[in-house]
C-alpha cells in the first residue's frame, strides 16, 4: 500500500498534472508544425507536457519524502470576499459605482467574524459615496455612477 | 562626461514641480502601506495603477516607483516599534530593531534604518545610472535568439532562488506561461485555449490576474487569521532619535556591507530584496566578533539588513528599464504599467525617451531624501495608523481594487476575473505555492515564444543554431550550471541555509 506522505505536495502536483492535461485537451484539434513554422499549438503544447511531467514528478515526490498536510478551507472569506467583487462586477455597468460599492462593502464586510449589520450599512453607504465622489467626480473616470 | 550630462537631464525632470509631487505622493502611498501589515507592495502597486494612467508615463513611473522604495522604508519602522513587519523584507529587522526598541532605544534603530537606507538608496541609484547605459549599448547586439536565452535565465534564477520547493516553482512558471499563450494566436490567427469564450480571444490581462493573486487571496488569508491580538505599543518610548557616536561607528561598516549585498542581489532575477536583507543579516552575524549579541538588539542587526533591502529595491530597476525584462513582481507590474502607458519596454526606452529614463533613475534619489525628512519627524502618525482596525481597512481596499480594474477599459469581465484569480491564488496558498514565479512566467510567457518563433525563422528550424552567439551560449550555459548546481547536493544545501535563514 503507497502511503502519501506530503498530502500538500501530492494535491499540487495532481493540479499542475491535471491543468496540463486539460490544457493538451483543449488543444487536441491545433496544429503544432515544424520548428521552423511552429503552429499555434506548438508552444503550448510543450508548456503543456511540461505541466504535466512537472506535476507528476510533484505528486511522485510527496509519497516518498514527508511534508505538510492539507490545511482547512477557510470558505466563508473566500466566498465574501471573491462573490462581493463578482456582485460589483455584475452591478457596475447596470447599476452604477454607488450601488455596486454599497454591495461589495456589505457583502465582504461579513467576511469577518462579528460584523454587525448597523455598524456595516452606514459604513458602506460612507465608503460607496467617497468612491463616487472621488473617482466619479475629483477624477472624472468615464463610469456611470447612478442607475438612472 | 555623459554621465553627468544625462544625470543633469534626469534632475531637470525629477525636480520639476509636477514629478516632485507625484515622487511626493507615491513616496507617502509607499510608506503607508509599508506600515500596514497585509497590505504588500505588489497589491498597492496593482492597486493604484488605475489612478496613474491619467498622469504623464513619466509622473506615473516616478509615482510607482515611489510607493515601491516607499513601502521598503515604512516596513521597517513597523518592524521596529510594533514587531510587525509590514512587508516581507523587513521580517528580520524585527529581529534586533524591536530587542533595540525594548531597551528605549527605539530611536538610534529608527535613524539608523533610515540613515542606512537613505545611503543604500543614493549609492545604488547611482549603481543604477552607471550600469544603464553599458548594458543597454549591450542589449542593441541582441536578436530574437539572446532574448530568449536571456529570458530563460532569469526564470531559472527564479526558481533558484525561490523560497520552497524549486519544483513547485517550476510548475508555477509553465502555469504562468501557459496562461499568457491563452488568446489569439497573432501569427496564425488560431485560437488558443479560448474553449470559445469570446472576450478570451485577446488573453488574459496582467493586472487582473496579480490583483487576485496577490491581493485578493492576501486579504482572505489575513481574514482567515483573524485581526490578532492587540500589539505591544513602543511608540511613546521613542524619545531622542539621535544615535550615540558608538551606534554610528558601529552601524558603519554594517551599512556599506549591507549595500554591496543588496545593490548585487537586486540585480538578480527572483532575488526580492528579501532574499537581500536576510543574506545581509546571515552575514553581519556571522562575521560579528560575538555573534550572540545578534537578536538582543545589535544595531549592525538593523543597519545591514536595512541598507541592503534598499539597495535591493533600486537596483531591480537595472534589468527592467534596460532590457525591458522584469527581475521581480513588483518590476512585472511596472512593466504592464509602462505597455499600458503605449511605451515598450526594453533598451529602446533609453534612446528615444531619456527624459523619461533619466527621470525616474534621479527620482529615486529625490524620493530616497523625501522618505528621510517624511519618516523620522511623522513616526507617531504612521504608527497610528495601526489602530485602523482591519475590518474598516479591508473593504475599502478591495474597492480600490474593484474599481481599478474595472476604470482599465470599463469592462466588467475584468472584474469578474479578478475574484476568479482570487480563488486560484488563495487555492495556490493552500497548496504551498509561492504565486511569484507563476507571475514572471506570465510577462515572460508571450515575449518567450514570440522571439523563439522568430529565432527559430532565422536559423531555419535549427536549435542548436542557437548556441552559435555567444552571448546565447554564456546565457544558456549559466542556466545550464545553476540548474546542475541544484541538483548538485552540497551546493543545494547551501542554497537552502541561504533561504532558509
Amino acid at each position: 500500500m503507497v502511503r502519501i506522505r506530503s498530502p500538500q505536495d501530492f494535491a499540487a502536483g495532481l493540479f499542475f498534472l491535471g491543468v496540463g492535461a486539460f490544457a493538451l485537451y483543449g488543444m487536441a484539434d491545433l496544429r503544432v508544425g515544424t520548428a521552423l513554422r511552429m503552429g499555434p499549438a506548438y508552444i503550448p503544447k510543450l508548456i503543456s507536457w511540461g505541466l504535466v511531467l512537472a506535476g507528476g514528478a510533484i505528486a511522485a515526490r510527496a509519497l516518498v519524502i514527508p511534508g505538510a498536510g492539507l490545511e482547512r478551507w477557510a470558505w466563508k472569506p473566500l466566498l465574501l470576499v471573491c462573490g462581493g467583487t463578482a456582485a460589483f462586477a455584475l452591478m457596475i455597468s447596470q447599476l452604477g459605482l454607488f450601488l455596486a460599492s454599497v454591495a461589495l462593502t456589505l457583502v465582504v464586510s461579513f467576511g469577518t467574524t462579528g460584523a454587525k449589520w448597523r455598524q456595516v450599512i452606514p459604513f458602506s453607504l460612507v465608503l460607496a459615496g467617497a468612491a463616487a465622489g472621488l473617482f466619479g467626480g475629483l477624477l472624472g473616470l468615464p463610469m456611470r455612477l447612478w442607475p438612472w | 562626461m555623459d554621465l553627468v550630462a544625462n544625470l543633469a537631464l534626469g534632475a531637470s525632470v525629477a525636480l520639476s514641480g509636477e514629478n516632485l509631487l507625484y515622487c511626493l505622493i507615491g513616496s507617502l502611498l509607499g510608506t503607508l502601506i509599508g506600515v500596514l501589515p497585509g497590505v504588500g507592495p505588489v497589491a498597492t502597486i496593482a492597486m493604484l495603477l488605475p489612478i496613474t494612467f491619467t498622469l504623464q508615463p513619466t509622473g506615473a513611473l516616478i509615482m510607482l516607483a515611489g510607493i515601491y522604495y516607499g513601502a521598503q522604508y515604512g516596513g521597517s519602522t513597523t518592524a521596529i516599534l510594533v514587531n510587525l513587519p509590514g512587508e516581507a523584507s523587513s521580517i528580520v529587522t524585527c529581529l534586533d530593531g524591536h530587542a533595540m526598541a525594548r531597551q528605549g532605544r527605539a530611536g538610534p534603530a529608527l535613524a539608523i534604518a533610515a540613515i542606512g537606507s537613505f545611503f543604500a538608496g543614493c549609492v545604488a541609484t547611482l549603481v543604477v545610472a552607471v550600469v544603464s547605459a553599458p548594458l543597454v549599448s549591450l542589449a542593441r547586439a541582441f536578436g530574437p535568439a539572446e532574448y530568449f536565452a536571456l529570458m530563460t535565465l532569469g526564470l531559472v534564477l527564479t526558481v533558484v532562488l525561490a523560497r520552497g520547493s524549486p519544483l513547485k516553482a517550476v510548475a508555477m512558471i509553465l502555469l504562468g506561461v501557459l496562461l499568457s499563450l491563452v488568446g489569439t494566436d497573432i501569427h496564425t490567427g488560431a485560437e488558443r485555449l479560448t474553449f470559445g469564450v469570446k472576450w478570451l480571444a485577446g488573453g488574459f490581462d496582467f493586472v487582473p490576474l496579480a490583483m487576485g493573486v496577490f491581493g485578493l487571496s492576501e486579504i482572505i488569508s489575513n481574514l482567515e487569521k483573524g485581526e490578532g491580538k492587540p500589539q505591544e505599543k513602543l511608540a511613546d518610548k521613542v524619545h531622542g532619535l539621535m544615535p550615540t557616536f558608538a551606534d554610528l561607528k558601529d552601524s558603519a561598516p554594517a551599512i556599506l556591507r549591507g549595500t554591496a549585498l543588496g545593490a548585487v542581489l537586486g540585480v538578480l532575477p527572483g532575488a526580492s530584496s528579501m532574499i537581500a536583507s536576510f543574506a545581509s543579516y546571515t552575514l553581519e552575524k556571522k562575521i560579528a566578533k560575538d555573534p550572540s549579541r545578534f537578536g538582543k538588539g545589535a544595531i549592525e542587526g538593523v543597519a545591514g539588513p536595512e541598507s541592503a533591502n534598499n539597495a535591493g529595491a533600486q537596483t531591480s530597476f537595472i534589468p527592467m528599464l534596460t532590457l525591458g525584462i522584469p527581475s521581480n513582481s513588483v518590476m512585472a507590474l511596472m512593466i504592464g504599467a509602462m505597455t499600458i502607458q503605449g511605451i515598450v519596454p526594453g533598451p529602446m526606452v533609453m534612446e528615444k525617451q531619456p527624459s523619461l529614463f533619466w527621470g525616474v533613475i534621479v527620482s529615486m534619489w529625490v524620493g530616497n531624501a523625501m522618505l528621510v525628512i517624511i519618516n523620522l519627524p511623522l513616526i507617531g502618525i504612521w504608527v497610528r495608523l495601526l489602530d485602523v482596525p482591519y475590518r474598516l481597512l479591508f473593504p475599502a481596499i478591495l474597492l480600490l481594487c474593484s474599481i481599478g480594474v474595472y476604470s482599465l477599459n470599463n469592462e466588467p469581465t475584468q472584474v469578474l476575473l479578478t475574484a476568479a484569480a482570487g480563488v486560484l491564488g488563495y487555492l495556490f496558498i493552500k497548496l504551498g505555492c509561492e504565486p511569484a514565479p507563476l507571475l514572471l512566467g506570465f510577462v515572460l510567457g508571450d515575449m518567450m515564444e514570440e522571439n523563439l518563433r522568430r529565432a527559430m525563422q532565422i536559423s531555419r528550424g535549427d536549435p542548436l543554431a542557437i548556441l552559435t552567439s555567444p552571448i546565447c551560449a554564456v546565457l544558456l550555459g549559466a542556466s545550464v550550471l545553476l540548474i546542475a548546481s541544484m541538483v548538485l547536493p552540497s551546493i543545494a544545501r547551501g542554497r537552502e541555509k541561504l533561504v532558509e535563514e
